[in-house]
């Protein structure tokens, strides 16, 4: 068991790595491309890419400014809520299922990392690190509700087909979103019983404690199976990121910003 | 043949190819595909068109599987200028996207690559030989005012200049719209005057065609022509007009771009209506209004022409499905009239039966060139719906 859980955070932290260098990689790329594709023909790829960092820095520099409309046009989605509550809804609970459940899971980690090595044991702290604590048992299950009822809003969304035009489904990445949220009740079923957490305390995670109330009588072996359910989760967590460039996720990315610059673009009619 | 040459599009506009979440919203409202099931210049489709080009020449992906193979340059062109630039797809945008500055960016792509289309380069050609759009001889360009009862005024000190623009000056069937606007200013007492001759292509038609140097050749000859004038407020009853001085002229000149003022004439009429209302005779019909693209939703003006007709004693004000934000183009924008006039003249139609809807016993527009193309929608369909310029309706009222 010890050694499971171990190996299971070597594994964690190397991916996360990995995937963070790739991350790092792709975005410095992506400058370059839009650089390259700015610059094409009329200046030196260099001065292309200066010319998006200058257009990067200058974006940041609005920030102060920024700030309400990316809220407001690029989160909370304004104009999405104005034209189409069901997508809106189905979208918003995707969101903050996403964010969500990445704050809670950072938060996590935070506290087992750096504040429990530090000594610190304030009162978040001591929250974050207990993973049967109500706030946060409750917190990621009713976040990955939300991740998986958004999810099955927009698969019923109509797909959107031109003739000549063939436009990438959003079925792809919403099945990784699904793969995500499910294998995480996994993960914390399995936990539950390879901890043989107490039933007071494991109550707090319904969906995850129901599964594990259906699985205990298989009488596997509890640890190994959660080692394989976290790396499942972590590798659809992967493989989403890795979807990105190719279905219609880069509008996470793209999205809010484009979405505030034309908000603080606008003029008011009269 | 080479790949495309993003340059004319900035990073911002890049961005936006990869922000479109290709919901689809745009494309059940796209004046060309509704006119005609024609969906290659829906917003979806140019996006998707251009995302891919740039992805296959710049990402790293479409780098390495296939660098050799250039865009898709005719599809490319069609759907450029098969397009309206009436924005409606921006107004309708979840994100907001700004797609008029990408269609515009699109054009200049296609201008670089040589294939602007024969009919936009005829006209580009006209526009620098002659100095108009029509290419007519410049000395036709003061024809609207020949057998007005009231001279053109030649104020030397004048307070605004009527700056015509080449739809209202040299086309018969907008000629009203300055004959009306001329009386109006004479009438409110405002000395005024004309470049006659001597007025240039605002250069509208030159930047939507993507064609920036005859474009900034032009500006620059305008702007010292203006300036020349001592006018400091420039008056202009065509709603591109206003778009190339107060949007195109900026990027093209800098600040020289800003030592006037420049209005379209609702604007003008709000500002001297002290002068006009309240108006002494009645106009009793009812109209219906439509909102040219350019005034409102590339200038944000839907609210001050009705405002203005309210103050017309008679008039009665029914709205068009849709209207406002959401109206549908007259299709007499983004040079569709030189490139298809068909496609242009089933846009118009399906603007004038929703004028017919309203039973309305008249179209009232603020633009020379919605008044041409639904005029023209008209009478090709046999409709006695005349098309009317605001400045005309206030001039009856004025006149009683």
């Amino acid at each position: 068991m010890e050694r499971l859980v171990e190996l299971r955070l070597w594994l964690f932290w190397r991916e996360m790595a990995l995937v963070a260098l790739l991350a790092a990689a792709l975005a410095v790329r992506y400058a370059v491309a839009l650089g390259a594709g700015h610059a094409a023909g009329q200046e030196s790829r260099s001065a292309g890419v200066l010319g998006v960092l200058r257009a990067g820095l200058a974006f940041l520099g609005q920030l102060p400014v920024l700030a309400q409309p990316l809220l407001v046009e690029g989160l909370w989605h304004r104009r999405l809520r104005f034209a189409d509550a069901r997508a809106w809804m189905g979208h918003a609970l995707i969101l903050a299922g996403f964010l969500g459940l990445g704050a809670m899971s950072a938060l996590a980690a935070l506290a087992e990392h750096v504040f429990r090595p530090l000594g610190v044991f304030s009162g978040v702290v001591r929250v974050a690190l207990n993973k049967d604590h109500p706030v946060m048992a409750l917190g990621n299950e009713l976040l990955g509700v939300a991740l998986l009822a958004g999810a099955l809003l927009r698969w019923r969304s109509p797909r959107v087909r031109l003739r000549d035009t063939i436009i990438p489904g959003d079925r792809p990445a919403l099945l990784l979103l699904v793969l995500i949220g499910a294998s995480g009740y996994a993960v914390e079923a399995l936990r539950l019983l390879a901890e043989a957490v107490p039933l007071r305390a494991a109550r707090f995670s319904f969906f995850g404690f129901m599964l594990s109330s259906l699985l205990q009588p298989l009488g596997l072996n509890w640890a190994h199976w959660h080692f394989l359910a976290f790396q499942a989760h972590v590798l659809a967590a992967i493989a989403l990121f890795f979807y990105l460039p190719f279905g219609r996720l880069t509008h996470i990315i793209a999205g809010p910003i484009v979405a505030a610059r034309a908000a603080l673009r606008a003029r008011p009619t009269r | 043949m080479k790949g495309a040459d993003f340059s004319a599009f900035s990073p911002a506009e890049l961005l936006s190819l990869e922000a479109c979440t290709r919901c689809g919203r745009c494309v059940p409202v796209c004046p060309v595909a509704v006119a005609t099931g024609e969906e290659q210049s829906t917003a979806l489709a140019k996006i998707e068109q251009l995302r891919r080009a740039w992805q296959r020449q710049h990402s790293l992906i479409g780098r390495l599987v296939n660098p050799r193979r250039p865009p898709d340059y005719a599809g490319m062109e069609r759907a450029a200028f098969e397009c309206t630039l009436c924005g409606l797809c921006q107004e309708i945008c979840p994100l907001g996207i700004e797609t008029r500055a990408l269609w515009l960016a699109q054009r200049k792509l296609l201008h670089r690559a040589g294939l602007t289309p024969l009919p936009i380069l005829a006209m580009v050609q006209a526009i620098e030989r002659t100095g108009n759009v029509a290419g007519r001889p410049q000395e036709e360009r003061l024809s609207w005012a020949a057998n007005l009862s009231r001279p053109v005024s030649t104020a030397r000190d004048p307070e605004v200049l009527l700056f015509g623009g080449c739809v209202a000056s040299l086309y018969p069937q907008a000629f009203g719209t300055l004959q009306a606007l001329a009386a109006i200013l004479a009438l409110a007492g405002v000395p005024y005057a004309l470049l006659g001759e001597n007025e240039l292509c605002c250069g509208y038609p030159l930047i939507t065609s993507g064609c920036e140097e005859p474009a900034a050749l032009l500006a620059r000859r305008n702007m010292e022509l203006l300036v020349g004038t001592g006018a400091k407020v420039v008056v202009v009853p065509c709603p591109s007009c206003r778009v190339a001085f107060q949007e195109f002229y900026p990027a093209l000149l800098g600040r020289a771009a800003r030592q006037l003022t420049f209005l379209h004439a609702v604007e003008y009429f709000a500002t001297i209506a002290h002068r006009l209302f309240p108006l002494p005779g009645r106009v009793e019909l009812t109209i219906t209004y439509h909102d040219p693209c350019d005034l409102g939703r590339a200038g944000g003006i839907y609210e001050l022409p009705r405002r203005l007709l309210a103050l017309v004693p008679g008039i009665q004000l029914v709205e068009m499905e849709p209207n406002r934000g959401n109206a549908f183009c007259c299709g007499g924008g983004g040079g569709v009239e030189m490139t298809n006039p068909g496609l242009s003249q089933a846009v118009a139609a399906r603007r004038l039966e929703q004028a017919v809807a309203t039973g309305a016993q008249a179209i009232v527009t603020a633009c020379p060139q919605c008044k041409r193309s639904l005029s023209t929608a008209a009478r090709r369909q046999r409709v006695r719906l005349p098309t009317l310029d605001l400045s005309e309706v206030l001039l009856q009222a004025l006149q009683r």
